[in-house]
């Protein structure tokens, strides 16, 4: 028997790094149904157009209408949702452009807008519809290490984060009484396309890995093997809590 | 029929008013969920050798069978002959790998005899998950130097002892894993009259965040679960008010040591290859409550 077997899993920022791992981790692991969610609806017709299990919703998580119109139309189709891995988001990193004395607000307002607003609309519409249909469901938001080391100039980011964090523990702890488990995890720099301004300038490249501990950046399967940890029978007896791997960046 | 752990709960239930209803219903509702299990025949472990320090009940129990199970050969350690045993009993009986050490975790020659004994029989060391511990009750006015030597020795210096002699040879063997267990009450308030366990659990929180610095970089990833109230052998007996300590956490009950072990195997495997330095509570959300100070007069 495969962990997931027949479950329902939504996936946000499904088409690219490590939330298309968790996907295709999740199809081998016996699913019932992945929906995908993302931005293009091309990316995610070209990644996931041949896969029965899969449903592809095309929408931006700010759009709260949109995010609850894809609960429901879910909810439709399969029943119920077992488990959401709220993954999407966004970073922004330009040598010093998003530092705190010149970020724009254009910048810093998008940012907390996707990771905060965003991931909240997804997590609350998702848990409504847990609760609606008495799922004893598992919710998995996507946090960062970067707000406990806070590396320079990236804008809202960290903040954004650490803010999940925070609200991953309000909505554990006020929906623990309904059976539904609510973690976060937060990924070191893992090699996605969310890196590429550190991997792929030669200069920021080098100093990076030579003040990681372990001189090498996280491959996608290594986040995702613990956003399944955290979304299985494994992780039982944890709630609210934020467990990181970034192979020691912030010790 | 009763289970085992179901006999060895109705023995340590302690009298008060409803505290054995409570206790009783507790249980049931428990046992009513189903635990985790690591899949069974996976081979997670297949061809490593793993350490489990306080094998003879509770988690380390647990954790050894699920080694076991998982393809590993286990040595376990603890100072209990008798529960050791039987341990190595029913996982030999289950056609798993398993030695039973009577040794004491702070005996620094037990230790090397170990190390050596392994590199002799199996010549690798993948794993060490330092589990064994004690609690005793006391506060900063009634403990002396002298009376918190046994529970330092133990929590504390066992678990330092375990990582300095088995990290050169986890080393050797091409890097691994180490598995401390550490404590909330190390680092949050705790439910009052436990300065020893405090203090040692803080200790062994400093050395995991060493250990995974010094040893990261030699490719032994250290990383600690702490758990909650746990349904075992050292949270039955000592008589505190369980039903205040269970309402502390979200999910109002016990966790069971099942709950733990899970998180100690994924921390101890390749799915953690890039966790390291990390404390993962398994508490049921009890840390994310601020009045666990106030929990015990609840």
């Amino acid at each position: 028997m495969a962990r997931f077997d027949g479950k329902v899993v939504v996936v946000t920022g499904a088409a690219n790094g490590i939330g298309r791992g968790m996907v295709e981790r999740f199809l081998e692991e016996g699913v019932e149904a992945v929906v995908a969610v993302d931005l293009e609806e091309t990316t995610l017709e070209e990644v996931y157009g041949q896969e029965p299990r899969v449903r592809r919703f095309a929408l931006d998580i700010r759009d709260f209408d949109a995010v609850h119109a894809m609960v429901d139309a879910a909810v439709e189709e399969f029943g119920r949702i077992d488990i959401l891995m709220n993954n999407a988001g966004i970073s922004i990193k330009d040598n010093d452009k998003y530092g705190m004395l010149n970020c724009p607000k254009e910048a810093w307002d998008k940012v907390i807008l996707t990771n905060v607003c965003g991931t909240f609309y997804v997590a609350q519409a998702v848990a409504q519809a847990m609760v609606a249909k008495g799922t004893k469901g598992v919710i998995i938001n996507t946090s960062s290490n970067t707000f406990r080391f806070i590396p320079k100039y990236l804008g809202a980011y960290p903040a954004s984060k650490a803010a999940i964090t925070i609200f991953t523990k309000q909505f554990a702890k006020e929906l623990a009484e309904y059976g539904i488990r609510v973690n976060a995890f937060g990924p070191g720099t893992v090699k996605t396309r969310m890196s590429e301004p550190t991997r792929l300038n030669p200069e920021m490249n080098e100093a990076f890995l030579k003040a990681l501990p372990t001189h090498r950046y996280g491959e996608i399967h290594e986040a995702v093997s613990l956003g399944l940890f955290l979304a299985s029978d494994e992780a039982s007896l944890l709630l609210g809590e934020t467990v990181f791997a970034d192979g020691g960046q912030s010790l | 029929m009763k289970s085992e752990r179901a006999a060895f709960f109705d023995e340590a239930i302690v009298s008060g008013p409803g505290q054995k209803e409570f206790e009783e219903r507790i249980y049931a509702e428990s046992q009513a969920k189903h635990w985790p299990r690591v899949p069974e025949g996976t081979g997670k472990f297949d061809g490593q050798v793993a350490i489990v320090t306080g094998a003879a009940g509770g988690q380390g129990e647990i954790e050894a069978k699920m080694f076991a199970q998982q393809g590993a050969k286990v040595y376990m350690v603890d100072v209990v002959e008798e529960g050791l045993k039987r341990v190595e009993a029913n996982i030999l009986a289950d056609g798993g790998e398993a030695v039973a050490v009577v040794m004491d975790v702070a005996d620094e020659e037990g230790w090397q005899n170990l190390v050596a004994r392994i590199k002799e029989e199996c010549g690798r060391l993948d794993v060490l998950v330092n589990n064994a511990g004690i609690c005793q009750n006391g506060s900063v006015l009634t403990e002396t130097r002298e009376s918190l030597e046994r529970i330092m020795d133990v929590d504390c210096w066992g678990v330092f002892n375990g990582m300095h002699y088995c990290a050169p040879s986890i080393i050797e063997s091409g890097g691994g894993a180490i598995v401390n267990t550490c404590s909330y009450q190390g680092t949050h308030f705790g439910p009052g009259n436990f300065v020893g366990y405090a203090m040692a659990k803080a200790a062994a929180m400093g050395m995991t965040r060493a250990a995974a610095t010094d040893l990261g970089a030699l490719g032994v990833r250290v990383n600690s679960v702490n758990p909650g109230l746990i349904l075992s052998g050292m949270t039955l007996p000592r008589g505190q008010n369980r039903k205040g300590l269970c309402d502390a956490s979200s999910l109002k009950r016990y966790g069971m040591p099942e709950e733990i072990a899970s998180v100690a195997l994924f921390l101890a495997s390749d799915d953690a290859s890039f966790i390291n330095g990390e404390f993962i509570s398994a508490d049921g959300g009890a840390t994310t409550y601020l009045h666990l100070a106030t929990a015990d007069k609840n």
